[in-house]
C-alpha cells in the first residue's frame, strides 16, 4: 500500500519457562497494510500481538513503530500501549460485564477529555458498527456478533493508528463472519490504519489481508501477499498449510533436459518442465484445482485410477491413485466420473512448485 | 528506518545501573509488585513476627519466671527449662500426654461425627427426592452461625442433675431421669457439641462438590453398565475426596484449637485438653509453656494438612470438574421417604432449633433447674441492679458494660469483616497476577499460616507483641486496634482464599484491555477487577463477621476491661457461675449475628460455602 515502514520487529525473542515461543523474528509491516499472522495453534501468534501491543515483554529485540524505538531489550525501553497508539480486539471480547455498552465504551476515554466530547466520541464509534441503539444495554444482553461490534467500537473510540486484533471472528457463526469480514474490510479501506490480523483461519488471511505472515513455530515461514503465499509457498510446511483441500506433494527425480527440465515420477512417467531447476530429488507440490482430468489416454498423463469422488457444491473432489501414492484433484462440478475409473492427469505448469528435501524450501 | 534525530537520541549512552533498572525495575514498579510487597510486610507483621514471637518464648526466660526457685533465671536468656518442664519432668503428664491424648480422642470423635453427619446431609439434599430440600439447607448451616458454645451450654442445661449436686436440669425436670456424670461432662458430650458445631463446614463443602459433579460423568458411568455401588466408589467417591478432606482438615484444626466447648464440658470433670491447659498456663503467666503446647497443636494441624496434600495433591483440581451441573434425576427415596424427611427435620430442630429455645427459656428462669412458668421473669434481661441475683448485676439490656461490649463486638465484627475482606481480595489480586513467581507463593502460602495457630495462642502472641511499640507501630495494649489487628491476622485465610478464587475468575484479558487504553493501576482496580470480585469479598468479609461476633478464644486474653467484647464478657460470667445472664448475652449476641447476616443478605446475594473456601 505504501513505503512507509509502520511498525518494525527486529530479532524479536520471547521465552517462556522451557519454551521459546518467538525464536529471533524480524517482520516489517508497512503503513495502511492488512497484515495476518496465519498459522496453527500454539504457534506463537497471539504472542506476536500482545508483543506489538506492549502487553508481553520480550527477551531479545527491538520493535520500531513510525520510526520511533517503543522497545528494546538492550537499552530498557519499553512504551506502553497507548504511547504505542495501538488498539486491540481480544479473542473473547473482554467486554467488561458489569458496564453497559455506553461505559465499555467511554471507560478508557476518561480523564482525556471533558464529557461531552467523550459522549460524542462514543456515539460516534458505536454509530459506526451500527450499535448506536443499544448504549444502555449490558454486554450479557448482546448477541456474539454484537458484542464484537463493540469491541470494535471500544477500540476505535480511542483513535488507534495501529488496529491490532486477536480471531475477532472466530466466535461467530459462518454467515456472520462473512458479513463481518466485508465490514472490517471497509473499514480498513476507509480509515487510515494499519491493521495486524490473527488467525488460523487460511480463507480469512486470504480474504482479508494485503500481506499474510504464515507461522510455525515461532517462526515466519513465509511473509508475502496471501495469492503470492498461495500460488508459491515458500516452504513446504506453507505448502501443506495452505490450502483445502491440501496440496499434492509427490517425489520426483529431476535433471536438466535441452534447457529445460525432465521430472521423473516414481511411476516412470515423465513430464517436461519449461525452467530451469536444479537437479535432485525434489518433492513437487501441486494444488487440486490445478490438475486436470481426461478419460481418455492424453500424452504426458500420469495415469490413475478413481478411488473417491466428493461433490463440493461449486466443485467436484475426486482422490486417484497413481502407483503407491494419491492424489487429490478438484476439477468444475459438472465432471462425470466413477469410482474405479482409470483417469489421466495433466497439470498447469505455471503452478507447480519444487521443494529441496532437505531444506524444504521451494528451489523452482 | 529512522530520521536521523530519532536515532541519534536513543543511542545516548546509559549507565548500566540505569540500563538494568529500566529492564528489571519495570517490573519492581508494576503495580502488583508493590502491592505484593507492602502485603507482604503486612504478613510478615502479622504472621512470621508472631511466629518468630512464639518460638522465642518457648526457648527464654520471661519476667514471668522470675519467682521459680532454684534456677538462675536471667530474663531474655536462653533457656531449655521450659522444654524440658513440659517433655520430661513430673509435670509431662498432667500438662502434656492426658491432654494431647485427651485432644486427640475428641479430634478423632468430632471428625467422624462431622463427616458422616455432613455428607449424609450433603447427600440427601443435593441427591434424592427429599422434600422442602432448601429449607433443610438453611436449617443445617444454623449450628455454625451460632456459637461454639451455644450446644455446650444447651447440653449442661438439659443433661445437668440433682445427682451430681448440680441444679436439675430440663430433663431431670420433666422425666425425673438423672444421667450418669459421664454424659453431662468429659469427652462424649464435648465430641457430640463440636460435632453438631462443625458439621455444617461438611455439609457446605461436600454438598458443593456433589451439585458441582456433570452428571454426564456419573451417566456414562451407568450407560458402561457399572452397578451403582461402583460408580459412587469409583467416580463420585474420588471427586468429592478434596471436598471431604477439606472438611475433615478444617474440623480437626478447628476442634483441635478451640476453647469455649472443652472448657464449658470439660473443666467441671477436670477433663483438659491442650486448649483448655493453654488457657491455664497463659492465665497464670506461664507463656512459655502455653506456647510449647501450642507449637505441639500447631504440629498437629501440620501433619494433617500435608496427610491432605499426599492423600489429593494434584487432584485437587477435580473439584471444579464439569462445573455446570447439570441436572441431576435425584435418587427415589420411595417408602422410606417420609420416615428420612421426618428423622432429618427432627434431628435438625434438637441441634439448631431447640438449644436456642432451651437458652432463650433457660434466661427467663428467675432460679436454675425450674422450668415452672411461676419461675418467669425477665429479671436477667431488664432487672434493676439486686443483691439476691447474679451478683448484683442487673439485666443485660441495662448492663452498661454489657451494651458497651455489644457495641464493640459490632463495630469489630464488621470493621474487621470489611478490612480482612479487602486484604484477601488485595492477595488474591497479586497472587493471581504474579502466579508462578515467588511473591505469589510466599503470599499464598504465608496467608494460609494462621490457620495453624490456635486462636487462644494467636491472641496471647498478639498481647506480647504489640503491647510494647515496636518498628513504627506504637504500643497498641488495650486499644480497639488491638482486636481489629488481630482479627486481620487470625482470619485472613478464609478471605485470602475467596480472593484468590474469585480473581482466578476474571479473566486477564478484561484488566488488559484496561491497561491498553492506558487506564491507570488504581482505577483499573476499583472499577473493573473490584466489581467484578465483589461477591467474594463480600462472602469472606461476612465469613469473617459471624466469626468474629461468635468468637471468643481469640479475644479471651487481649479484651481489656476498656475493650471488651460480648464473648469475652460471657466467658466471664461463665466463669463467675452467673448462669442466667450467660444464657441472656448469647441470646442477644446470636440475634445481633442473624440481624446482620440477614442485611448483608439482604443488601447483597451471598454464598456462605464460597466463603470458607468451598469453591
Ligand atoms: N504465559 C505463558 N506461559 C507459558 N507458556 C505460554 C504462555 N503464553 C503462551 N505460552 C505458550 O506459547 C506458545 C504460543 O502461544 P500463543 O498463544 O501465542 O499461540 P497462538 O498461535 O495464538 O495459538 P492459538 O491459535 O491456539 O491461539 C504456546 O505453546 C503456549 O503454550
Ligand atoms: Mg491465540
Amino acid at each position: 500500500m505504501s513505503e512507509k515502514k509502520k511498525i518494525v520487529l527486529k530479532g524479536i525473542t520471547k521465552r517462556f519457562p522451557g519454551v521459546t515461543v518467538i525464536d529471533n523474528m524480524d517482520l516489517d509491516i508497512m503503513d495502511r497494510d492488512f497484515t495476518t499472522l496465519l498459522g496453527p495453534s500454539g504457534c506463537g501468534k497471539t504472542t506476536t500481538l500482545r508483543i506489538i501491543a506492549g502487553l508481553e515483554q520480550p527477551d531479545e529485540g527491538e520493535i520500531w513503530i513510525d520510526d520511533r524505538l517503543v522497545f528494546s531489550a538492550k537499552r530498557g525501553i519499553n512504551l506502553p500501549a497507548v504511547e504505542r497508539k495501538v488498539g486491540l480486539i481480544f479473542q473473547s471480547y473482554a467486554l467488561w460485564p458489569h458496564m453497559t455498552v455506553f461505559q465499555n465504551v467511554s471507560f478508557g476515554l476518561e480523564g482525556t477529555m471533558s464529557k461531552a466530547e467523550i459522549s460524542k466520541r462514543v456515539k460516534e464509534s458505536l454509530a459506526n458498527v451500527q450499535m448506536e441503539e443499544y448504549v444502555q444495554r449490558y454486554p450479557s444482553e448482546l448477541s456474539g456478533g454484537q458484542q464484537q461490534r463493540v469491541a470494535v467500537a471500544r477500540m476505535l473510540a480511542a483513535q488507534p493508528e495501529i488496529l491490532l486484533m486477536d480471531e475477532p471472528l472466530s466466535n461467530l457463526d459462518a454467515k456472520l463472519r462473512m458479513q463481518m469480514r466485508a465490514e472490517l474490510k471497509r473499514m480498513h479501506n476507509d480509515m487510515n490504519v494499519t491493521v495486524v490480523y490473527v488467525t488460523h483461519d487460511q480463507e480469512e488471511a486470504l480474504t482479508l489481508s494485503t500481506k499474510t505472515a504464515v507461522m510455525n513455530e515461532g517462526i515466519i515461514e513465509q511473509y508475502d501477499r496471501p495469492e503470492q503465499v498461495y500460488k508459491n509457498p515458500a516452504t513446504l510446511f506453507v505448502a501443506d498449510f495452505m490450502g483445502n483441500p491440501q496440496m499434492n506433494l509427490l517425489p520426483v527425480g529431476v535433471e536438466p533436459k535441452d534447457g529445460a527440465t525432465k521430472l521423473t515420477f516414481d511411476t516412470g512417467e515423465s513430464i517436461l518442465l519449461n525452467r530451469q531447476v536444479r537437479a535432485g530429488r525434489h518433492i513437487l507440490g501441486i494444488r487440486p484445482e490445478d490438475l486436470t482430468v481426461s478419460s481418455q489416454p492424453v500424452e504426458h498423463g500420469l495415469k490413475g485410477r478413481v478411488y473417491a469422488v466428493l461433490p463440493a457444491g461449486s466443485s467436484v473432489i475426486i482422490y486417484a491413485s497413481v502407483g503407491d501414492t494419491d492424489l487429490i484433484i478438484r476439477e468444475a462440478r459438472e465432471t462425470v466420473v466413477h469410482i474405479d475409473q482409470d483417469l489421466w492427469i495433466t497439470c498447469d505448469q505455471d503452478y507447480l512448485n519444487l521443494y529441496d528435501q532437505e531444506t524444504k524450501k521451494l528451489v523452482g | 528506518m529512522g530520521k536521523p534525530e530519532v536515532e541519534a537520541k536513543s543511542t545516548v549512552s546509559y549507565s548500566p545501573f540505569a540500563i538494568w533498572f529500566r529492564k528489571r525495575g519495570k517490573r519492581l514498579l508494576s503495580p502488583h509488585f508493590v502491592l505484593g510487597v507492602i502485603l507482604l510486610v503486612i504478613l510478615a507483621y502479622l504472621v512470621v513476627a508472631p511466629l518468630i514471637t512464639l518460638v522465642r518464648t518457648t526457648a527464654t526466660w520471661q519476667p514471668t519466671d522470675t519467682r521459680i526457685r532454684n534456677e538462675n533465671v536471667v530474663v531474655g536468656q536462653f533457656t531449655t527449662y521450659h522444654w524440658q518442664r513440659i517433655l520430661g519432668s513430673n509435670l509431662s503428664k498432667a500438662a502434656l500426654w492426658d491432654p494431647l491424648l485427651n485432644t486427640l480422642t475428641v479430634a478423632a470423635g468430632t471428625v467422624v461425627l462431622v463427616t458422616v453427619i455432613g455428607s449424609l446431609l450433603a447427600w440427601l439434599v443435593t441427591r434424592t427426592d427429599l422434600p422442602m430440600r432448601k429449607f433443610i439447607s438453611n436449617l443445617a448451616v444454623l449450628p455454625y452461625i451460632l456459637p461454639s458454645w451455644t450446644i455446650a451450654l444447651a447440653w449442661v442445661q438439659v443433661f445437668q442433675n440433682s445427682k451430681s449436686y448440680m441444679p436439675r436440669g430440663f430433663l431431670e425436670y420433666f422425666t425425673g431421669i438423672t444421667v450418669p456424670e459421664w454424659l453431662v461432662f468429659g469427652p462424649v458430650p464435648i465430641i457430640i457439641a463440636m460435632g453438631l458445631h462443625y458439621y455444617p463446614f461438611a455439609f457446605l463443602l461436600i454438598s458443593g462438590a456433589l451439585s458441582s459433579i456433570d452428571s454426564q460423568l456419573e451417566e456414562s458411568g451407568e450407560v458402561l453398565g457399572a452397578s451403582r455401588l461402583k460408580i459412587l466408589r469409583r467416580i463420585t467417591f474420588p471427586i468429592v475426596l478434596p471436598a471431604l478432606t477439606s472438611a475433615v482438615l478444617l474440623a480437626f484444626a478447628r476442634s483441635i484449637g478451640t476453647f469455649g466447648t472443652p472448657a464449658i464440658l470439660g473443666l467441671p470433670a477436670r477433663y483438659t485438653l491442650i486448649s483448655t491447659q493453654i488457657y491455664s498456663f497463659l492465665g497464670t503467666g506461664r507463656d512459655s509453656q502455653g506456647y510449647i503446647l501450642a507449637i505441639i497443636l500447631m504440629f498437629m494441624s501440620f501433619v494433617g494438612l500435608g496427610l491432605n496434600y499426599r492423600l489429593i495433591g494434584s487432584r485437587k483440581s477435580f473439584t471444579t470438574i464439569g462445573g455446570k451441573g447439570s441436572k441431576h434425576s435425584p435418587v427415589k427415596l420411595g417408602k422410606w421417604k417420609i420416615p428420612i424427611t421426618i428423622i432429618v427435620l427432627v434431628f435438625l430442630v434438637v441441634v439448631a432449633i431447640f438449644p436456642l429455645v432451651l437458652i432463650g427459656w433457660s434466661s427467663v428462669m428467675l432460679n436454675m433447674g425450674d422450668f415452672s412458668l411461676s419461675n418467669f421473669s425477665l429479671q436477667y434481661w431488664i432487672g434493676e441492679s439486686s443483691r439476691a441475683y447474679a451478683d448484683g448485676a442487673p439485666g443485660v439490656l441495662r448492663h452498661a458494660e454489657v451494651l458497651g461490649a455489644l457495641k464493640n463486638s459490632v463495630s469489630l465484627a464488621v470493621i474487621g469483616g470489611i478490612l480482612t475482606g479487602l486484604v484477601g481480595m488485595a492477595i488474591g489480586y497479586v497472587v493471581v497476577k504474579e502466579r508462578g513467581k515467588w511473591l505469589s507463593q510466599s503470599l499464598e502460602q504465608l496467608s494460609f499460616v494462621p490457620m495453624l495457630i490456635p486462636s487462644i495462642v494467636f491472641g496471647s502472641i498478639y498481647l506480647a507483641l504489640f503491647s510494647k511499640a515496636n518498628w513504627f507501630i506504637p504500643s497498641l495494649y488495650g486499644t480497639f486496634a488491638l482486636l481489629i489487628v488481630v482479627t486481620i491476622g487470625k482470619q485472613l485465610p478464609y478471605t485470602a482464599r475467596s480472593g484468590v478464587s474469585s480473581m482466578l475468575q476474571v479473566s486477564g484479558d478484561l484488566e488488559e484491555a484496561a491497561i491498553i487504553q492506558g487506564v491507570p493501576w488504581g482505577k483499573r482496580f476499583l472499577r473493573i477487577m473490584f466489581p467484578l470480585t465483589k461477591n467474594g469479598f463480600i462472602a469472606g468479609a461476612l465469613i469473617v463477621l459471624i466469626t468474629t461476633m461468635r468468637e471468643l478464644s481469640l479475644y479471651i486474653l487481649l479484651a481489656t476491661p476498656a475493650n471488651r467484647v460480648l464473648t469475652s464478657i460471657t466467658y466471664r460470667f461463665i466463669e463467675e457461675g452467673n448462669k442466667q445472664i450467660t444464657y441472656a448475652i448469647t441470646i442477644l449476641l446470636i440475634l445481633t449475628v442473624l440481624i446482620l447476616t440477614a442485611a448483608v443478605n439482604k443488601w447483597q446475594k451471598t454464598d456462605l460455602a464460597s466463603g470458607i473456601g468451598g469453591k
